[in-house]
């Protein structure tokens, strides 16, 4: 019978909004935030009322500029992924030092919400692992509404080091929040979160636990790198696969290398437990814990590393369940965005200057592209249909038009060409082929994007379920 | 040769490319400011650059040109647009190539390192090649050759390191520089060729799956691709006709063949260094691809019009660059930049300020009667500089005439409807 954790009323998982409200992100706007964008807004209409064409030329040079900016910085990161292997590597040597009496005790936590289709399967992943099972605490996080998933759980007779935490039915009904609650039931020396279609190579947790012992303290996060088991599926699951390859193989690494805050994946993250909960656990009210998660603990003077292991996940292969994913990730980048905004100076000062471009590059880079590409992909093609003059003037100056120019016709490319590099640096040789139809890719980027911007005013932190099981595991 | 990834210091690749760069742009700043002399490619690339960049209205990206590769006028914007002296000075295509040349000797210097050559015998084939009289001077007058280089030295470089390691990085650099290097002169639309010619045979040496020769083929041709399709969409949205280039190139001519084996020729000499250089390849299969490529150049090189001296044309680039420091070879440069382009592509549409010593009287004129009178005054001095008008049809306009009272113009040389003068004194 699989052992079930009695609800635990002292576990505190919303403590990160009594201790830190202000890095919680309850509050979607701050009443600062609110004015300020108040204040913008009326003056931008003032402006435009008054010197219509002064404004957009002004505005479109800053978008001009920041597009640069942003695009050197990201192929600035996969020149250096490119040139060195920056993930931690683990040689069999150090894993066969790793002796049975020095391994640290790992918690899992996995948490589930109707996921009673794929419990089977990810049972039996976990049991793949490749680690004594007496220093595991694999926690189900089961919600207790779910009574599809809490009844999947007890057919499937589950032993230790398995067993049931049923989180309360409380607000909100977030992943995170449930993730907390098993945070705080765990004592454990390190602790890993997988999502129920996870597939970790199976002897993640070892090379977690010796590149630990390998990296300096300060370093409280591992993230193994993310990829798909079902890449060839369809169209759609060849681009998230490329773009996976890309963010997990070449940007993140590139990142690590230079220090700077990493957006970590929503699973595969492995800590030092006691660390985790210094920083409070993750954040229950933002659909991007793991990105938030990633920001926090740079702003507290830690890192994170990218370990050289892979989890192999389901890409979502239909296309709407794919954009109500792609508009959680966005609406939670925004979310991180506001919350670690509202105070800009202080986030300065904890991050530095050069973390805290790349916070700005990087994150906010990401929701900017998402809502700002498709302003621009119709002025081009107003432009090229009908010459409107009004497109030439905002980009009279020449140096504008100059950065337009190479952001148009040379950063697309290399962002189009990216994706085929993933696909190589990754192995998957045939995907290479598909990257070049990209382009079309982004334009559902955008479709999440903005389907994100709008649910941030309405549901902010309505948690769009993603589905599994579509796609048979290998 | 053994395989040494990296040998040398690093600050021995900074010395040899500070060393070339202020040897460059010194002689770059002596062959204008001091001899007057200019390219006359060179004169028209920042002529288009400047007039891109600041002519009246709108961006005109027309004069940036499309019947030349696009590279070296799109390099000179920046520096242009940033200082309007680089280009009246007729210092910007300078510039640009000086720091090319550098950069190519400093990209040499890593490829003999890593290759296994020693040191003092990489020091020597430097100094051999950064010296010589061709690679001296595309680096000194704006010459689009020097970009050419660079673009073909980083694809050695990268072509070397890929058949040792296999990294992604030098895939993608070997797939960037080869498709560069069109862009800066046609003639180097052999160097992509010859970059998938190498990935191929490296791949079946080794035997590799289809499918990674699939995704390394796609790497290697997306950028190729990406730049023709580029090339033929920006003519066509821009000029009109997407082969814009083709139904402008001026009627072939002794001349025009002329040009194009200088250039094949420097691109064939530079394809060898690379073959040569590539290691695993078998020696005399490498040897006989050098013999073969070089060999087929000078022939066509040395192929005459009835009544032309064989030699004339084949090494007659060779005589004009290796009296790059004389002022009285000044002419011949003109003349061959004048037979070369057959003076269409000289010029750009819309006011451009110049002070050169060689001079263009063309209908629009372009030069302000002060900068005009001053350049013949200085092309008098004791340096023996000779001036020049260039003009087509029946000869310099009422207002050149005009300005050029006092003296009197000598025919020289005339060419598909044009015609060099020499400005003499009147005695």
């Amino acid at each position: 019978m699989t052992p079930v954790e009695a609800r635990a009323p002292q576990v505190d998982a919303l403590r990160l909004l009594r201790e830190c409200p202000d890095e919680c992100a309850y509050v979607t706007l701050t009443p600062r935030q609110a004015m300020v964008g108040a204040m913008l807004l009326l003056a931008s209409a003032v402006l435009l009322l008054a010197w219509p064409l002064k404004l957009l030329l002004v505005l479109n040079a800053a978008a001009i500029l920041f597009y640069t900016v942003h695009s050197l910085y990201k192929f600035y990161l996969v020149w250096i992924a490119m040139g060195r292997k920056v993930e931690l590597g683990v040689t069999p040597e150090e894993l066969a030092a790793l002796q049975d009496a020095g391994l640290p005790t790992y918690t899992i936590l996995v948490p589930l919400y109707h996921e009673a289709q794929v419990l089977g399967q990810l049972v039996a992943g976990l049991q793949r692992l490749d680690y004594p099972a007496h220093k595991l605490d694999i926690q189900l996080l089961v919600e207790e509404d779910d009574q599809e998933t809490i009844a999947a759980a007890g057919a499937l007779k589950l032993e230790k080091p398995f067993r049931l935490v049923v989180v309360p039915d409380s607000q909100p009904k977030t992943k995170p929040k449930a993730c907390n609650y098993g945070l705080y039931l765990s004592h454990s020396d390190l602790l890993v979160i997988y999502d129920a279609e996870d597939q970790p190579e199976p002897d993640q947790l070892q090379k977690a636990a010796a590149a630990f012992l390998k990296v300096p303290e300060d370093v409280i996060c591992l993230q193994a790198k993310l990829n798909y088991f079902n890449q060839r599926q369809n169209l759609l699951t060849k681009w998230f696969t490329a773009e996976y390859s890309v963010w997990f193989d070449l940007f993140l690494p590139g990142l690590t290398a230079t220090r700077a805050p990493i957006p970590l994946g929503g699973t595969s993250n492995h800590f030092r437990t006691e660390k985790l909960k210094e920083l409070n656990g993750w954040d229950p009210f933002n659909v991007t814990e793991d990105c938030d998660l990633g920001v926090r603990l740079a702003k507290r003077g830690y890192a994170t590393a990218v370990v050289d292991s892979t989890t192999w996940e389901e890409a979502s292969s239909s296309l709407w369940g794919w954009i109500r994913q792609r508009s959680r990730w966005a609406k939670g980048y925004m979310q991180t965005w506001l919350v670690h905004m509202r105070r800009p100076w202080r986030l300065l000062r904890q991050l530095g200057l050069r973390d805290f471009c790349s916070f700005q590059l990087f994150i906010g880079g990401t929701v900017f592209c998402y809502l700002v590409n498709p302003i621009y992909w119709l002025l081009t093609l107003v432009w090229l249909l009908w010459r409107w003059q009004v497109i030439a003037a905002v980009f009279a100056p020449a140096w504008v038009y100059g950065f337009g120019a190479l952001c148009l016709l040379l950063g697309n490319f290399v962002f189009v060409y990216l994706m085929v590099a993933g696909c190589m640096k990754r192995g998957y040789y045939d995907l290479a082929k598909w990257s070049v139809l990209t382009p079309v890719y982004w334009v559902l980027m955008s479709i999440g994007g903005w389907k994100a911007a709008f649910q941030l005013l309405s549901r902010p932190h309505y948690w769009e379920k993603t589905t599994h099981g579509l796609a048979a595991p290998p | 040769m053994s395989d040494t990834q990296g040998r040398g210091a690093s600050w021995e690749g900074w010395l040899a490319f500070l060393a070339a760069l202020v040897a460059y742009l010194a002689l770059a700043w002596r062959a204008v400011r001091v001899i007057g002399r200019v390219d006359w490619e060179a004169l028209a690339s920042t002529a288009r650059a400047y007039d891109a960049a600041h002519a009246t209205g709108s961006i005109n990206l027309p004069l940036i040109g499309f019947a030349d590769p696009p590279l070296p006028v799109l390099l000179q914007v920046p520096l242009v647009y940033l200082n309007k002296a680089w280009a009246t000075e007729g210092l910007a295509a300078g510039l640009v190539s000086a720091l090319a040349g550098a950069l190519t000797v400093a990209v040499l210097w890593k490829l003999l390192r890593e290759v296994g050559v020693g040191a003092a015998a990489t020091w020597l084939l430097l100094v051999l090649f950064a010296a010589s009289p061709v690679w001296l001077a595309a680096c000194t007058t704006g010459s689009q050759m020097a970009l050419v280089g660079l673009f073909a030295a980083m694809a050695g470089l990268a072509a070397s390191r890929w058949e040792r390691d296999r990294s992604l990085r030098d895939l993608v650099i070997l797939a960037l520089a080869a498709s560069a290097a069109p862009m800066a002169a046609f003639a180097a639309s052999a160097l992509p060729l010859a970059a998938v010619l190498v990935v191929l045979l490296l791949l079946g040496r080794g035997r590799r799956p289809a499918g990674e020769v699939e995704g390394t083929l796609v790497t290697l041709l997306l950028p190729m691709a990406y730049v023709v399709g580029l090339w033929l969409f920006t003519s066509w949205i821009i000029l009109g006709d997407p082969l814009y280039f083709a139904h402008h190139i001026p009627r072939p001519g002794v001349a025009w063949r002329l040009t194009m084996v200088e250039f094949a020729l420097c691109v064939a000499l530079l394809a060898c260094l690379w073959l040569a250089l590539v290691p695993r390849l078998p020696r005399p299969l490498v040897g006989l691809l050098c013999v073969l490529l070089l060999g087929t150049i000078v022939a066509a090189g040395t192929s005459t019009e009835p009544g032309q001296p064989r030699l004339a044309h084949g090494y007659g680039f060779l005589r004009s660059t290796v009296g790059a420091g004389d002022a009285r070879t000044v002419g011949s440069i003109a003349k061959l930049a004048l037979a070369s382009t057959g003076g269409k592509r000289v010029l750009a549409d819309g006011p451009v300020d110049f002070a050169v010593r060689l001079l263009s009287g063309q209908p629009q004129a372009f030069v302000r009667a002060g900068e005009l009178r001053r350049a013949l005054a200085a092309g008098h001095q004791p340096l023996g500089v000779v001036s020049y008008v260039l003009s087509e049809g029946p000869g310099p306009s009422a207002e050149v005439r005009a300005l050029l009272a006092g003296h009197r113009l000598v025919p020289i040389w005339r060419h598909d409807g044009w015609a060099l003068y020499e400005i003499r004194p009147v005695r």
